[in-house]
């Protein structure tokens, strides 16, 4: 049989954070070109910094991301601590540790309930879904407005929060709204736990791959404050030695950086985790995990889902561990004195590695920023990705059921296409 | 009835109008030419999905928004659900708007028994010069925004004639 030539394009990709577009060409029965194109225009933030204060700093980098801005703060204000030579308060510790499980659940929970699931239950979108799958997708709203809420007990809002600072937080919560959030987190966290099972029960397309997954490791917890970049290919680094071992590149098609390992493409976000660090997980949840039959670290991309709901159950249990005997601190925060200097920060956004490197001066004025977001990072994995999985999935398919296919490999990223441009629509031609 | 009166938007530019909304209707005491209803009236900023937990318990939501209508700056539009969820829906974190999170709670059947949404038109957002001040809400606005209000109520709260 004759193989086709075939050109798709997909020119806006849906239910991804941002915009971004796909290219395929296929030649007779081979991908000629495949682009993940990122085109929505570059952002600038790192210069935007430029002349401001570090306190000025945590408010403006929180503006990159609305589904991540707690990521972006918590770097940044890792890196002027770091700096500055504060070692932050066990309350402190704990309170930033809480809002990012917050953050790492609407996010998570929006992922798995609004964007991916309707791509393995057969629907073209959450609103269609939401008519077959009613419990599931007000489970999902639910879990998010929790998310929503613990990022706006500490942070004042959920969106672009104001609470954390250099030194601490600007107002510690007071005692009776911390029980409140608690009894929800109670009730959350069966449900959360459920979720993990749901999420194995559906069909995940088997696409076994060989990748690097890459992810901040931490030897007493679940990583996603701090930690040691490390790979399963025996990288284990302090983040300051980020730039000896991964370089960021231009490609035309993409506003978005590119970025490889050793020269090479790499994986971070919620799958690299769980590959790397799922021994650090707390017993309940390494429970829910082990129930799933799923045996970890996986190298079936599309186990992602998996792991995205075994954080969620992480993120709901370790708030709930520690707001349950909460007690307000004596000042939520320190003094801080500037230094000079150049500085990192590297924390687990939901999507992956968000990494940071400023220039200060004397004032605490940035002098000079570098921020290597998440998505960024995979865009490279992602086309190789795409490139196995299509190859995989039978090129001499449909052109809908290629685009389809596609879009669910994309999604399985969950991409932030607006953090990260500093990028989706799909373009296949068959010549 | 438990009737919800929410203005959406944000603290800044011609998105603040549905906050400015609120404030507006509270210091003409709509509340109490309202009653006997139980009236809530609160601002969302950029709710997205969320905006089904402002609604969720409420008989009646009334949502308040600036809208790009290319028309006529400053006219109220009334819409339904129906008017306002059947364009080109956006589904992401980022873009999920009101008539995104009102289709979704349709699918859902979580929607109050009557959502109204009055759209004020604003200029569209290249017509403006970037930082420039917040277009305060005029009192020829809120009056018909109240008036709306005041007229839809009784006719969306009266009580329905037995069948038959």
């Amino acid at each position: 049989m004759k193989k086709r030539d075939i050109k798709i394009n997909v020119p806006v990709l849906a239910r991804v954070e941002g915009e971004g577009a796909l290219e395929l060409a296929i030649k007779q029965g081979r991908i000629e070109e495949l682009r993940l194109r990122i085109y929505e225009p570059p952002r600038m933030f790192e210069k935007f910094v430029e002349g401001y204060s570090y306190d000025d700093l945590i408010e403006m980098v929180a503006r990159i991301c609305g589904i991540c801005p707690v990521a972006y703060q918590m770097s940044a204000v890792q890196a002027m601590e770091g700096l500055f030579g504060i070692e932050p308060e066990p309350w402190v510790k704990a309170m930033r540790r809480v809002m990012y499980c917050g953050e790492w659940l609407q996010s998570h929970s929006l992922h798995i309930h609004l964007l991916a699931a309707p791509d393995f239950l057969g629907f073209g979108n959450v609103i269609e879904m939401a008519k077959t799958y009613p419990v599931e997708v007000r489970r999902g709203l639910k879990l998010q407005a929790l998310g929503n809420d613990l990022i706006t007990l500490l942070g004042g809002r959920s969106v672009h929060p104001v609470g954390i600072c250099v030194g601490g937080f600007r107002r510690a919560p007071e005692v009776a709204e911390v029980e409140a959030i608690v009894q929800r987190l109670e009730e959350a966290l069966p449900e959360a736990a459920a979720l993990v099972g749901w999420c194995a029960s559906l069909k995940l397309p088997e696409d076994a791959q060989v990748f690097t997954s890459v992810a901040l490791s931490h030897p007493d917890e679940y990583a996603i404050g701090e930690g040691r970049l490390c790979s399963d290919g025996g990288l284990d680094i302090g983040i300051s030695d980020y730039e000896k071992h991964f370089r960021e590149f231009q490609e035309p098609h993409s506003t978005a950086l590119h970025a490889h390992l050793d020269g090479k493409p790499y994986l971070v976000g919620p799958l690299a985790r769980l590959n790397l660090n799922r021994d650090k997980l707390p017993g309940p949840v390494r429970e829910s995990l082990e129930q799933t039959g799923i045996n970890f670290p996986s190298v079936n991309m599309f186990h992602s889902m998996v792991a995205r709901a075994v954080e969620l159950h992480l993120v709901v249990y370790e708030a709930l561990r520690l707001l349950r005997d909460y007690e307000p601190p004596k000042q939520p925060r320190i003094e801080v004195k500037p230094k000079a200097g150049i500085t990192f920060g590297a924390t687990e956004a939901p999507r992956g590695v968000l990494w940071h490197r400023y220039e200060m001066d004397r004032g605490g004025l940035v002098r000079q920023a570098r921020i290597v977001p998440p998505t960024s990072q995979n865009q490279a994995r992602m086309e190789e990705d795409l490139r196995n999985s299509l190859e995989a999935f039978g090129l001499d398919q449909e052109d809908a059921a290629l685009q389809l296919h596609a879009e669910t490999v994309i999604r399985n990223y969950d991409p932030c296409i607006s953090c990260a441009t500093h990028f989706l629509t799909l373009d296949v031609t068959r010549r | 009835m438990r009737l919800l009166i929410l203005g959406i938007g944000s603290p800044f530019g011609q998105d603040s109008l549905g906050w400015q909304a609120i404030d507006g209707l509270i210091e003409r005491g709509l509340e109490q030419r309202l009653t006997p209803h139980e009236v809530l009236l609160e601002k969302a900023d950029r709710p997205g999905a969320l905006l089904l937990d402002y609604m969720r318990g409420m008989d009646v939501a009334i949502l308040i928004d600036a809208l790009v209508g290319g028309v006529d700056p400053g006219r109220v539009h009334p819409l339904t659900v129906e008017e306002i969820a059947q364009g080109d829906l956006a589904l992401s974190g980022h873009d999920l708007g009101v008539a995104e999170a009102l289709a979704l709670g349709d699918a859902l059947g979580d929607l109050p028994e009557q959502v109204l949404v009055l759209g004020v038109e604003v200029e569209a957002p290249e017509d403006c010069a970037p930082g420039g001040p917040s277009p305060r809400i005029g009192s020829q606005i809120l009056g018909e925004l109240a008036n709306q209000i005041l007229v839809t109520v009784p006719t969306i709260c009266a009580p329905q004639p037995a069948p038959g």
